[in-house]
């Protein structure tokens, strides 16, 4: 069956159809929804949260561009609205720290996925937002400032922080791992 | 490392990465997506009830608008009618020999004020009451208040003494006094009709709200005989309860529909003894359903003033809701809301009634109806290894009331 034949099927709302389409895609978007929350159990209820939007909304996907793009999107937009319920606050920063250290490429490689997803999830809410939505998914600073209600500078100066303290972290991790293996 | 390096990086690393999901996700989303779906159609079903209330109170309340004004302006015209009648009178009066002034009336003998009585009665018997009686129109009644009101009355009296003690033609005076009525009750006739006609419309309309002891019969089977008996054993029905409002249309004199909704409480009490002591366990199981009754009014024949009918149709169960707990099959106690027992989803429960009113005033009957619902669909989720149908027994007492008074009847 086919991507084309699958999103046919659900369209027609059929059940087998809607189960290949969760097969296909699940755990793809459960990565998505574990970047955006806190916890397993919070990106877990984004899942299923997301899936029954897709499910509903389907008929929005004109079969022009990735259907992959387009799940994706409404993915990264129930994550949002279920992150807006907790009033998360973007304050603007007027100081940024410079880095001691200097992080190296193979440091990141060195981390598995699953960390460095853990690593994400440590941020605090607003920087974790920002940076998902500007760093892995694509979107510039006036696109994040439209989609969360800030000013551009707002979202820039949260993706500083960020990267910052997610380089921070890697560091630290990094040297953990290093006295351990000594 | 430059910051766009870094986010390289972290992006290739992440943007197709895969994170494993939770076994029981799909059933989750299955589950999510049905009770949506029963919430969805609870709001619809309740949206639609609303719309049909308001709907029924503000076309009551236009026709209800358009009577009043009709009567008043029939009230309007009669008023004028009977001012002119009365000033032709006092004209005649005072045109004809001082003896016959309008004060004769409280000059006559003991004698004279029985006879007055007597006549008043005869003209009121004559003009107003005989025609009020026979055409049970509000316009004649509003006529005779406003003779009563305007002391029409006296002076018609003062007409029948000038008839009786002077020589002027009593015929031109019972002209006079039957003319401008015969023409007011002419007049008013084809109006009076009109009047009736809507108030007819209006009365097809009425709402009821009951509320009902019940009784339900619980039927329990499975293939597994054994466990059948253990649930069979375990379970005792108790008292339960119905409540809810519906709007009655007349279709025909003997053909009503009725719509509404309901909400049913069904208490089961479980308790269940396990060779295994820590099995053992007694519950009071709750199962709560909202319902869109549909019935059909048949009225076979009338017993003067009580009204007996049967109400056949059927109950859309749009909502249902389960607390409790029941044994499963290797005796374990099992929580049948979080285990999902039972189905949520819209079921539909056949019914038959027989209603019996009885008229409290032009407005409001009191109605009891003893009835029975039959369950057609097993409400329990296909994974647990047994059917169960709760049917009911029930005595519905409630009032019915009506926005307009049905005086023809």
């Amino acid at each position: 069956m086919t991507e084309n034949d699958i999103i046919k099927g659900c369209l027609k709302k059929n059940a087998t159809s809607q189960h290949l389409l969760f097969h296909q895609y699940s755990r793809q978007l459960m990565s998505v929804c574990l970047r955006y929350s806190g916890n397993v159990w919070e990106a877990e209820d984004m899942l299923q949260e997301a899936f029954i939007r897709i499910f509903a909304f389907i008929h929005q996907y004109k079969f022009k561009g990735s259907f992959e793009g387009w799940i994706r999107s409404v993915t990264v937009n129930t994550c949002l609205r279920k992150l807006e319920k907790l009033k998360i606050k973007y304050d603007d920063i007027s100081t940024i720290e410079t880095l001691k250290d200097t992080i190296e490429p193979n440091a990141i490689s060195a981390l598995a996925e699953k960390e460095l997803i853990r690593l994400i999830s440590n941020l605090p809410d607003g920087y974790r937002i920002v940076f998902n939505l500007n760093v892995i998914e694509g979107y510039s600073h006036n696109e994040i400032a439209a989609m969360l209600g800030i000013a551009p500078v707002t979202s820039r100066s949260q993706l500083i922080k960020a990267r910052r303290l997610l380089q921070k972290q890697i560091i630290s991790h990094q040297k953990i791992a290093f006295n351990n293996e000594g | 490392m430059k910051d766009n390096q870094f986010d390289d990086l972290v992006r290739n690393r992440l943007q197709n990465q895969k994170s494993s999901v939770p076994e029981n996700m799909w059933e989750r989303i299955v589950k999510n997506k049905k009770e949506r779906k029963g919430r969805f159609a609870l709001r619809a079903c309740l949206l639609i009830a609303l719309l049909a209330i308001f709907g029924y109170v503000s076309t009551d309340f236009l026709f209800y608008l358009k009577t009043k004004n009709n009567k008043d302006a029939t009230f309007e015209k009669n008023n004028i009618s009977n001012k002119t009648v009365k000033e032709n009178i006092n004209e005649v009066i005072h045109n004809k020999r001082d003896s016959l002034d309008a004060l004769s009336i409280n000059k006559v003998d003991r004698r004279g004020k029985i006879d007055n009585v007597a006549q008043k009665n005869k003209i009121i018997n004559d003009y107003s009451f005989s025609k009020i009686k026979k055409e049970r129109s509000e316009n004649f009644y509003n006529q005779y208040q406003f003779l009563k009101s305007a002391d029409l009355l006296k002076d018609s009296n003062s007409l029948i003494k000038i008839k009786e003690t002077s020589n002027y033609n009593n015929s031109n005076i019972d002209s006079l006094i039957r003319k401008p009525t015969q023409e007011i009750i002419k007049q008013d006739s084809s109006e009076s009709l009109e009047i009736k006609e809507q108030e007819v419309n209006n009365e097809k309309f009425s709402i009821e709200a009951y509320v009902s002891p019940d009784m339900p019969v619980n039927t329990i089977s499975s293939e597994n005989k054994s466990y059948e008996q253990l649930l069979k054993a375990a379970s005792t029905m108790r008292l339960s309860y119905t409540f809810g409002a519906r709007i009655n249309y007349e279709i025909t004199k003997k053909i009503a529909a009725k719509i509404g909704i309901q909400y049913t409480q069904v208490n089961e009490k479980i308790i269940f003894v396990d060779s295994v002591p820590t099995h053992s366990f007694t519950s009071t199981n709750r199962y709560r359903t909202i319902g869109v009754p549909i019935i059909i009014n048949y009225k076979p024949r009338w017993f003067s003033n009580l009204n007996l009918s049967f109400n056949p149709g059927i109950v859309l169960n749009i909502d249902s809701r389960y607390k409790g707990a029941i044994p499963s099959i290797y005796g374990e106690q099992v929580d049948v809301k979080n285990n999902d027992v039972y189905d949520n989803n819209v079921s539909v429960t056949l019914y038959l009634g027989m209603d019996i009113s009885r008229r409290i005033n032009s407005k409001i009957d009191f109605f009891t109806e003893p009835w029975f619902s039959y369950q057609l669909k097993n409400s329990v989720n296909p994974f647990y290894l047994f059917h169960q149908k709760i049917h009911t027994l029930g005595l519905s007492l409630g009032l019915r009331y009506r926005l307009f008074k049905n005086e023809a009847k």
